[in-house]
């Protein structure tokens, strides 16, 4: 892992950052932030996700909440 | 009959391009998966009959969840000959790569971009002819909700299913499809950036827990404080006076040719804690629970087409894992506020049968439907309102104990939420009054003739003497378990018919507040009502139903118990 990039439930609330991979296995999942286009180069800006709740993020022009778990299999190079 | 296939992502507006398509009444808010089953309907074009079917929204043509599966299976059949996907010009983008996977179908597609005065509005503009040329096939700029484009749409369905097939189209790799929707938006869209509006602002305050809890807290309270005054206040200035000033006298008045005896008490009811089927039986089921049922869908709706309802799923999202759901969970919930059925089948969209049953009994146990509350805060209301927030605060332990219960019970973890959040829009009131016509009318095509059988029922089993038999049988539980007098005995287990009924037959015993208490908790929770309980065979099947039932009767059995200890001690 590089030394810069950390997981999108990490970030802080507010701050944007570039998606550097996506971690984990499973056709389904990866085909679904494929088709949503969660994806290595695209920016993404984190709108709050604090004390175990969801992670709400934006990307590419709509607004996602996603649990925990998915959101720490992001991983983000913070701006 | 021929079909066409309304299909594009979920929140696009593709219900309320069906209605304008076909004329029919359909339910579309402001939150993805709003439609959970086919709908169909069916329209002439060029002189042949066609069956329009309205595909539940889905981000592509292999299903990623439980809810896209029936979606998908429809889009891959194979047998439409033509394809009409709505595109959200707000959001382009995230709109083409479903939009190129059904291109390489090799059918006939015709793109209806819909909003697009809302995208104009947002500083996007989006060259439609410019879209069509490089999708290779027919764009049609749309505002569903005010029909623009209607025409339009419909002479290029006139043309594509006369006709002009299409020819086979190039195959991009999903790695590539980005690649291509970059190169497609940067040559149609124009975006014109703008300062964040107060809007903007707002959501994003609503969604974060330390200010969208609170807030949430607020438009609910409000909401259900509205809700009681929009309703007490159409009681009693508007129907109210107009059902004793003239629908009594008239009723009475066309009738006063019977003569005493059975069939006039059935139908006028004798005194006044008969239930006359065209008296009371009327008052109750279009003016009491009417009022309530229009205030509630009305509250409901609002919270729907703003796109609030998908951030209280998020601010949910903490608790409802308690019990084993996720934010998503909170949906079927808070539909079954209003009526169990449209809650149970809203628990579909839920991933595993875990999840589902989890759901199912959270949303039976948690609060009564609206119907009943109705007549909960009707009758204890009077007596005071310490004995209605008792009600719905023992129905929401127990909701949440059972549930959490449940979640122990069953192995598993809950499923992850994963949703897209609308954006804030106002209501656009011809869909938000079409939507609220289609559940008033349901209220009262399904209940209405319930209440009325309800109550034949009763004065037929009080004639054969089979209430007689029913009140020797349970006698001994009803007086000893819960503390009510024996006579209820047939007014409880006609709650399986209609909760609300049940509930106004309980008035004329004169029950004590607690003893009202009592029984309201216990006929909300002891059994779900037969049409609730036909429609969760349908979805859950029997041993899941069993098992809710159950866990209903036990979680009732004990809250009357420990209501009427702590009733009688007081």
């Amino acid at each position: 892992m590089n030394k810069k990039t950390i997981p999108l439930s990490g970030l802080h609330s507010g701050a944007s950052a570039v998606i550097h991979s996506v971690e984990g296995e499973g056709h389904v999942f990866a085909r679904k932030l494929t088709v949503l286009g969660i994806l290595p180069g695209k920016p993404v800006r984190k709108i709050s996700g604090s004390a175990g709740g969801p992670i709400v993020f934006e990307i590419g022009g709509i607004t996602l909440a996603l649990g925990r778990n998915i959101a720490g299999r992001i991983l983000v190079i913070p701006d | 009959m021929e079909t066409i296939l309304l299909t594009g992502n979920p929140n696009v507006g593709k219900s309320a391009v069906f209605s304008r398509i076909t004329g029919t009444d359909v339910i579309s808010s402001n939150y993805p998966g709003t439609t959970v089953t086919l709908t169909k309907g069916s329209v002439k074009f060029a002189g042949r009959a066609f069956s329009v079917v309205d595909v539940p929204g889905t981000y592509c043509l292999e299903p990623s969840c439980r809810a896209e599966e029936i979606s998908c299976a429809a889009i891959n059949d194979g047998d439409a000959v033509l394809y009409v996907h709505v595109l959200d010009s707000t959001a382009l983008e995230r709109n083409l790569f479903f939009a190129l996977e059904l291109l390489e179908l090799n059918k006939p597609v015709i793109f209806a971009l819909n909003k697009y005065d809302i995208a104009r509005r947002h500083g996007i503009a989006i060259n439609a002819g410019l879209l069509a040329e490089k999708l290779g096939a027919p764009v049609v700029p749309f505002v569903a909700v005010t029909g623009e484009g209607i025409t339009e749409l419909k002479r290029e369905i006139e043309k594509a299913v006369s006709g002009a097939q299409t020819a086979a189209r190039e195959k991009i790799p999903d790695g590539e499809k980005w690649n291509r929707i970059g190169e497609i938006s940067r040559a149609a869209q124009t975006i014109r950036h703008k300062h964040p509006s107060a809007w903007e602002e707002l959501e994003e305050l609503s969604i974060r827990p330390a200010t969208g809890l609170p807030l949430a807290g607020l438009v609910l309270l409000l909401g259900f404080a509205g809700v009681r005054f929009c309703a007490e206040g159409l009681i009693n200035f508007a129907l109210d006076p107009l059902y004793a000033k003239f629908y009594l006298p008239a009723v009475t008045g066309a009738l006063s040719f019977l003569p005493d005896g059975t069939i006039r008490t059935v139908l006028l009811g004798a005194q006044s804690s008969d239930f006359g089927l065209l008296t009371q039986a009327v008052h109750i089921a279009l003016i009491e629970v009417f009022s309530y049922v229009l205030a509630f869908y009305c509250f409901l709706s609002l919270l729907e087409d703003t796109g609030y309802l998908a951030r209280v799923a998020v601010l949910l999202d903490r608790v409802m894992h308690k019990v084993g759901l996720h934010g998503i969970g909170s949906i079927p919930v808070i539909m079954g506020m209003g009526c169990k059925i449209p809650g149970i089948l809203a628990a579909r969209v839920l991933e595993t049968r875990r999840e589902r049953l989890i759901a199912l009994a959270l949303t039976l146990l948690l609060t009564p439907c609206i119907s009943q509350s109705a007549l909960i805060v009707g009758a204890l209301g009077k007596m005071g309102m310490r004995y209605v927030l008792t009600v719905f605060a023992v129905l929401a332990a127990f909701g949440l104990v059972a549930a959490a219960a449940l979640a122990k019970m069953t192995k598993g973890n809950a499923a992850e939420i994963f949703l897209e959040i609308p954006p804030y829009r106002w209501p656009v009131w011809i869909m938000f009054f079409s939507k609220l016509r289609l559940r008033v009318k349901e209220y009262v095509a399904e209940a209405v003739p319930m209440i009325m059988a309800g109550i034949l029922i009763i004065s037929v089993a009080e004639a054969t003497g089979i209430v007689a038999v029913a009140v020797k049988l349970f006698a001994w539980p009803v007086t000893h378990i819960l503390g009510l007098p024996a006579e209820t005995v047939p007014v409880i287990a006609l709650g399986f018919m209609r909760k609300d009924i049940a509930v106004a037959l309980l008035l004329p015993f004169n029950l004590s507040g607690g003893q009202l208490v009592i029984a309201s908790v216990f006929l909300s929770m002891y059994m779900p009502c037969a049409a609730t309980l036909l429609i969760m065979l349908r979805e859950a099947g029997a041993r899941d139903t069993a098992l809710i039932v159950v866990l209903n009767l036990t979680a009732a059995v004990t809250a009357g118990a420990l209501l009427n200890i702590f009733y009688t001690l007081l």
